[in-house]
């Protein structure tokens, strides 16, 4: 007797193995994410998000890979958007200090030394911040073209072993 | 040869998908970043995306190994393959220059290029191996 390959059983079976990894995929990310002290929102309004909104303004993000980059080559100048504390505190070599909770003194002095394509970089403290996202808005509002938001900011430069200088 | 070929095939595809998903457990925040910076899911999906996407991968892994689920878990991992490849060029298409997310989930991880996607595309022809040589198996144990 000659038998057909059973394709309506394979069918059937590929449907339960699939069927089977599906499921144990959702108990064990479902296990996981209420046990793990690493655990996550299992949704997040992500519009809040810096990048989110650093993407919505058109603003061009960097790593810290480019920051770094960028520092090694001299290639861009950074602004440093916290407060005149923290910058006093520690801030990337070479930084402006221009906080963004004081920008009406602080921009104009750095605005005499640019001109209006001057690769610039905006920083705070990292993504918990905005004030380097706001000051980066700013700078673009008022006619400058090349400035790019480095959103993990100064903490994450630091984590990163880079230099860091202090004092006025 | 068949079944040698079928196994290396599904041993590779399974390396990769470990490899590939524990970074991603252990840091689900970063990965949920780099979902989001693809920008192309909904918001309202990228957290569950890095929950179980990771977990996928690894039941998927793992059940690669287990001859009577490898059809079922090639399927997926081809399926995933083939989505990850498309989100990848469709990034690189419009100029979104993100990291591939795919063994690193950390912001400096390498900005993914044409080179990832052919990577993926690799990865699915050894997927669609395992699903011929598997289906062919199975086929000989109905004999026509």
């Amino acid at each position: 007797m000659r038998l057909a390959p059973k394709g309506g059983a394979r069918l059937r079976e590929l449907a339960v193995t699939t069927s089977a990894i599906a499921a144990i995929t959702l108990v064990l990310g479902t296990a996981a994410n209420v046990v793990s002290p690493r655990r996550i929102a299992w949704t997040e309004d992500w519009s809040h998000y810096i990048e989110a909104r650093a993407i919505r303004e058109g603003l061009s993000l960097i790593t810290t890979a480019q920051a770094h980059d960028f520092f090694v080559k001299g290639t861009h100048l950074f602004l440093d958007a916290r407060t005149d504390e923290e910058y006093r505190a520690g801030r990337i070599p070479g930084a402006f200090s221009v906080p963004f909770t004081a920008l009406e003194s602080s921009l104009p002095e750095v605005q005499q030394l640019l001109s209006p394509s001057f690769p610039i970089v905006t920083y705070c403290s990292g993504e918990a911040c905005d004030e380097s996202f706001l000051l980066a808005v700013e700078l673009k509002r008022q006619g400058l073209t090349n400035v790019v938001l480095y959103a993990s900011g100064f903490d994450k430069w630091v984590e990163a072993g880079h230099p860091a200088e202090r004092g006025p | 040869m068949r079944r040698a070929i079928e196994w290396l095939c599904a041993i590779l595809l399974a390396v990769v998908f470990l490899a590939a998903c524990i970074p991603k457990i252990a840091s689900p925040h970063d990965f949920a970043v780099a979902v989001f910076r693809y920008q192309i899911l909904p918001h309202g999906l990228i957290n569950l995306a890095a929950i179980y996407l990771p977990w996928l991968e690894l039941v998927s892994a793992v059940a690669l190994l287990a001859p009577g689920w490898r059809r079922g878990a090639a399927w997926i991992l081809f399926a995933m393959l083939a989505v990850f490849a498309a989100a990848m060029a469709f990034n690189l298409a419009r100029g979104v220059n993100v990291s591939c997310g795919c063994f690193s989930v950390g912001e400096d991880a390498a900005v993914s290029g044409w080179w990832n996607v052919a990577r993926n595309i690799a990865l699915m022809a050894a997927a669609f191996v395992v699903l011929r040589t598997t289906g062919k198996k199975q086929a000989d144990l109905h004999p026509v």
